[in-house]
């Protein structure tokens, strides 16, 4: 394990297409055993990060380490990889397509074959596994190519929009097998543009747009960074002074602050007109509008 | 080593996948399922054929008794010049053109011989005949033209030179023949059978060639497009080597080459002389085995170019149906021999089948044509060529892996030149 502790490490990567830079300078690490969400818009260049992360593709410049070491073969066969725009061979049964990827990370015929058999069944998939890949609909093979990116039991799970095209249980069931992924040691960095799956799943995010870095860290700490902008309040009634600017509801009353409204005005029209408060917290601004908010100004430069 | 492993992985993949597909088991085992049916099929099939008014005729002779081609033919004689016919029925001599005609149309013969009255100063022969509905423009009356030139000599000279004279007279010779080369140097021609069979074996394995590239070298392009399109191709880039990739990819296409090749060498050497032995003038059509080497060679070494190919069209076509469509161009180049057959084989050696024998993808099938055809070229000539196919699928496997990674970019983008040129730029 290198010294830092961290899966993966990017440092300064930038790649061009053309004229055109589609990751510049982007900085950022995972660190080992942690559930990390990568974030971004479409085209802000999460999957050429992801690509020059797994040598896929090479960087114009910067550096990339991978559980320790630069992304070769050996490194990367204890990489597990779920591309983006997904799909298997049509023409290959389930089970050897499932097989044939686990084989090349380095797993004997026999354990290949049992362990596919296993995280088949897991899925839901086992009475599907001698069927040819175009005979599935488009979730399960979704599920099927999920297999081979967890079948060899990486140390770090890079998954490319994971959750997209897959129905609401499905999307539980995958989620529960990378946490018990995660739970037996394997880190996973996951891309998406969907904010409640980060916020649910993960402790760390990096948000990517116009392929550059605009925030990384802690979400607890980055919500805190941006600040509130708003109180939570609940009490029996909102205060007649406050009724105009109040958004009440299940019985919770969302007041903006700023402009001269601070907290301690809220509070005090609270007690000012005899109203029982129950609650009163500093509202932290939701990842969704921290995302719109940084993505905005982003294109706006 | 984890290189050498994923090589022999993706090589079992790929040839399993390979030997699986449809057109390989059609092309390899049915076909030449087919050409081992051939042997019992072909004697009933030539029966069937000759299954007409002449050989009714022939089928109604005794027993043992081989049917004279005059059986059926009828002529007449104003000139007076053949001796009177007596007792002899074959050919069936008529007082005059209207009786003999009448024969004709009932049946009862199917070609009349009309001799000219001046017949001896003019030589001229009308000839009358019912078998052109059944044999076509090009069928014609040879075996009866044949037996009735000789009936003509034989009258014209019997009894009046020794029995000798007469046979050599009817029948004056066989011919051995001999190809003197430019140095003088004098050697036996092959024999027709030897290049009929040779032909036969030539033309075969060139037609065979690029079946295999159809179903083969097409499959490949298909399947390493298809992992493109699907993304399969970026988790095979994450777990071996380009390198190893490609290696092992070529690898399985060329094993499934040397299947093709030697389930129909096996083929060759049992079905084929045996169809020939079947064949009504067939018997004795033979081949060389050197000629089995070369042609053998031409379309090993043709097939592992139209693989590389197929690899590297693979690498920069942008999706699976763009691949299915570039099949098309393999065939292209290699078919043009064949379509130009006509030509070669009457001249193996022209100035367009030199040249074409130096273009790399026409040269597998070129030269098996120019060998059909009895080509003098020499043994250089065809190495040289040859060498020329080997170098040019090194030099296109060479520019497949440099661009192979940039290549999966292309994957879902429309194809153009500047794509394919941003491609190479972004080579390694």
């Amino acid at each position: 394990m290198e010294a830092t502790g961290n899966a993966l490490t990017l440092d300064g990567l930038t790649k061009t297409f053309g004229r055109r830079t589609v990751v510049d300078r982007v900085s950022f690490a995972v660190e080992r055993g942690e559930m990390f969400g990568f974030l971004g818009p479409n085209g802000s260049g999460k999957t050429t990060t992801i690509r020059m992360a797994l040598n896929i593709i090479r960087p114009d410049s910067g550096t990339v380490s991978i559980l320790g070491a630069a992304p070769n073969r050996r490194t990367l066969k204890r990489v597990g990889y779920l591309p983006q725009e997904r799909g298997l061979p049509r023409k290959l049964r389930v089970l050897d397509a499932v097989r044939y990827l686990a084989r090349l990370k380095a797993m004997t015929a026999a354990d290949a074959e049992r362990r596919a058999l296993t995280l088949l069944d897991r899925v839901g998939l086992a009475e599907h596994a001698r069927k040819n890949v175009e005979d599935l609909s488009g979730g399960m093979a979704l599920l099927a190519q999920f297999v081979t990116a967890i079948i060899h039991d990486p140390e770090l799970i890079i998954l490319d929009e994971p959750f997209s095209g897959l129905d609401p249980l499905n999307v539980e069931m995958m989620k529960d097998i990378l946490h018990e992924r995660q739970q037996a040691g394997a880190t996973i960095m996951f891309s998406t543009h969907i904010m409640s799956d980060v916020e649910e799943m993960c402790r760390r995010v990096a948000l990517l747009a116009e392929g550059r870095l605009l925030l990384f860290g802690g979400l607890a700490g980055i919500k805190r960074q941006r600040g509130s902008n708003a109180v939570q309040v609940r009490a029996a009634a909102v205060p007649g002074s406050l009724a105009h600017a109040a958004v009440v509801a299940d019985g919770v009353a969302e007041i903006p602050i700023g402009n001269g409204r601070s907290p301690d005005a809220v509070l005090r029209a609270y007690l000012d007109a005899g109203i029982s408060v129950e609650r009163f917290e500093l509202a932290l601004p939701s990842l969704n509008d921290i995302f719109v908010e940084e993505v905005s100004r982003a294109r706006d430069v | 080593m984890p290189g050498t492993s994923d090589l022999w992985v993706i090589f079992a993949e790929e040839f399993r996948r390979q030997i699986r597909n449809r057109g390989f088991v059609f092309f390899t085992v049915a076909l030449s399922v087919l050409m081992l049916a051939m042997i019992p099929l072909t004697p009933v099939i030539v029966g069937l054929l000759e299954d007409d008014p002449e050989s009714a005729a022939e089928e109604s002779a005794p027993a043992g008794e081989a049917p004279s081609p005059l059986e059926r033919v009828g002529y007449v004689d104003p000139s007076g010049v053949l001796p009177a016919p007596g007792s002899r029925q074959t050919p069936r001599p008529f007082a005059d053109a209207a009786a003999g005609l009448e024969a004709v149309r009932n049946g009862e013969i199917d070609t009349l011989f009309a001799l000219d009255a001046n017949y001896l100063e003019s030589g001229q022969v009308k000839e009358y005949w019912t078998l052109r509905e059944t044999r076509g423009r090009f069928g014609g009356n040879w075996d009866a033209q044949g037996a009735f030139r000789a009936f003509l000599r034989q009258e014209l000279i019997g009894g009046r030179v020794p029995d000798n004279v007469l046979a050599r007279a009817v029948d004056p010779g066989y011919y051995a023949h001999y190809d003197v080369a430019a140095d003088g140097a004098v050697t036996q021609s092959d024999s027709l059978a030897q290049s009929l069979g040779e032909f036969f074996v030539a033309m075969m394995f060139a037609a065979l060639l690029l079946i295999a590239v159809v179903t083969g070298s097409g499959g490949l392009l298909r399947a390493v497009s298809e992992e493109k399109e699907t993304r399969m191709m970026e988790m095979l880039v994450t777990s071996a080597s380009p390198l190893s990739i490609m290696a092992g990819k070529l690898l399985a296409a060329g094993s499934v080459g040397l299947i093709h090749i030697a389930v129909w060498l096996i083929v060759a050497f049992t079905a084929v002389p045996a169809i020939f032995d079947s064949v009504p003038g067939g018997a004795g059509l033979s081949f060389t085995p050197g000629l089995l080497a070369v042609v053998s060679l031409c379309f090993l070494l043709g097939y592992f170019l139209f693989s590389v190919l197929s690899l590297l069209i693979a690498t920069v076509v942008s999706s699976a149906a763009e691949g299915q469509r570039q099949t098309g161009m393999l065939i292209l180049p290699g078919g043009l021999p064949l379509w130009l057959s006509g030509l070669i084989v009457n001249s193996p050696d022209n100035l367009l089948a030199q040249i074409l024998s130096w273009f790399p993808f026409t040269a597998p099938t070129m030269l098996m044509v120019r060998i059909g055809g009895g080509s003098q070229m020499s043994a250089g000539e065809v190495a040289g060529s040859l060498a020329v196919v080997a170098a040019t699928a090194l030099v296109l496997l060479w520019a497949a892996a440099r661009i192979f990674r940039a290549g999966i970019l292309l994957s879902g983008q429309r194809i153009t030149p500047a794509n394919v040129w941003t491609a190479l730029r972004h080579a390694e």
